[in-house]
């Protein structure tokens, strides 16, 4: 029984390694082949959630059924999980903070888009400052 | 264009090949010539050798036994090449007035948004942690004094851009302290590569030898490892690495308009 959990544990830590090769693939595909800043900055942010947490969070599965280790197969687990913790905190804010600055500072051009958010509320902003 | 891009994909292939070729048999495998060899073999026999104290170092960590014990002058020239060298930043950047430099006390306005600032706070914590956690294990895992203040320089450096250089000053981490910790870390090295001396040992000696009356640096106190000189010169090290690269951060974070205003007293002087 013990043995099954094990097997199963495995394959599903296999299966998430295989998903971060393929999130890498497409990362790295979006990268070249997409029209503007902000988009191909999304391209990367899949290379790093789906390339990098994903298939870490793989690894400490796989190595938590790796008798072979022995006790440091805990090791390699634990920093597993904590590495995709710190990737996954820190990932998103890097790419928000870079967006941020690159609109704020209009060193691109938005375009291609269907719609910006952010344009519009600092268009907001500007005409009830007018106004008062 | 089209004929470009065709030549850069294999052009890359063969990058790639090329090293990984040198990885796993130029500088992985035995490329050194054979005379030199025998210079490793010695330390990794040696620098743990339990049995055969004479050469020993009482450390696990062989490059860090090598970098403070078998070649300690060199490091020791590195620390003060490091020392100096901030010494000339500071003085590059040196201010008349330094009461000027408190104009940075910006608005929140400039700040970025919340979240970058939130995940910014949760990572600075985890930095300082695990930079102090190299340096303190830096005899017995990888890793060592210079590696650690690296580490650590991150952390005012990611304050000063996420939040503002006000932010890091208020964290207690200002520039007077800066020298003052980094001759701390200094004159520890000193100190104790000089001790080994007053008991008529040689210089930078760590352990006891047959020829030398010097005692050793003790290797364990009680539960704790301490590896002889080694656990003191990497936090030498660390306090001189870490506020050297702090003071240089606060310098080169400090607005031009601060530099300007500087220069005018000194052109009403003259």
């Amino acid at each position: 029984m013990f043995e099954v959990i094990e097997w199963f544990v495995f394959i599903i830590g296999l299966i998430l390694i295989t998903i971060g090769a393929i999130c890498d693939l497409a990362g790295a595909l979006g990268l070249v082949r997409f029209p503007n800043f902000f988009v191909r900055l999304h391209a990367a942010t899949v290379g790093t959630i789906g390339g990098a947490v994903i298939p870490l969070f793989g690894i400490a599965l796989v190595s938590a059924v790796s008798s072979q280790l022995g006790p440091f197969r805990w090791t390699v687990a634990g920093g597993a999980v904590i590495a995709a913790f710190l990737i996954m905190i820190v990932a998103p804010a890097g790419s928000h903070a870079l967006a941020y600055a690159a609109h704020k500072a209009k060193v691109v051009p938005v375009e291609p888009k269907v719609c910006d958010l952010l344009e519009e509320h600092e268009k907001r902003k500007a005409k009830e400052a007018e106004k008062k | 264009m089209k004929g470009v891009k065709i030549l850069f994909i294999p052009l890359m292939g063969l990058v790639v090949i090329l090293i990984m070729l040198i990885l796993s048999y130029g500088t992985l495998g035995y490329s050194p010539a054979e005379y030199i060899r025998s210079l490793g073999e010695f330390l990794l026999r040696q620098s743990f050798n339990v049995f055969e104290k004479e050469w020993w170092v009482g450390s696990p960590e062989v490059i860090t036994a090598t970098l403070w014990d078998y070649r300690g002058l060199d490091t020791v020239y590195e620390t003060t090449v490091f020392y100096l060298a901030v010494i000339g930043c500071v003085s590059v950047f040196r201010l008349l007035q330094p009461k000027l430099a408190e104009i940075t006390k910006e608005k929140e306005e400039y700040a970025l948004t919340v979240i970058v600032r939130v995940a910014t706070k949760i990572v600075l914590a985890v930095i300082i942690l695990i930079s102090i956690n190299i340096a303190l294990h830096g005899h017995i895992t990888p890793g060592g004094g210079f590696q650690a203040g690296s580490a650590f320089a991150i952390a005012p450096l990611l304050a000063i851009a996420a939040f503002s250089r006000y932010f890091v000053e208020k964290m207690g981490l200002k520039i007077n302290l800066s020298h003052a910790l980094r001759s701390l870390g200094l004159i520890i090295i000193a100190l104790v590569a000089l001790l080994p001396l007053f008991y008529f040992g040689y210089l930078l000696q760590n352990q006891a030898k047959p020829w030398s009356p010097f005692p050793g640096y003790p290797i364990e106190v009680s539960f704790l490892e301490l590896s002889g000189s080694l656990f003191h010169f990497d936090i030498g090290e660390y306090l001189n690495v870490a506020m050297g690269f702090l003071a240089i951060f606060l310098l080169l974070s400090l607005p031009e308009r601060v530099f300007k205003k500087d220069m005018e007293v000194v052109k009403s002087e003259s």
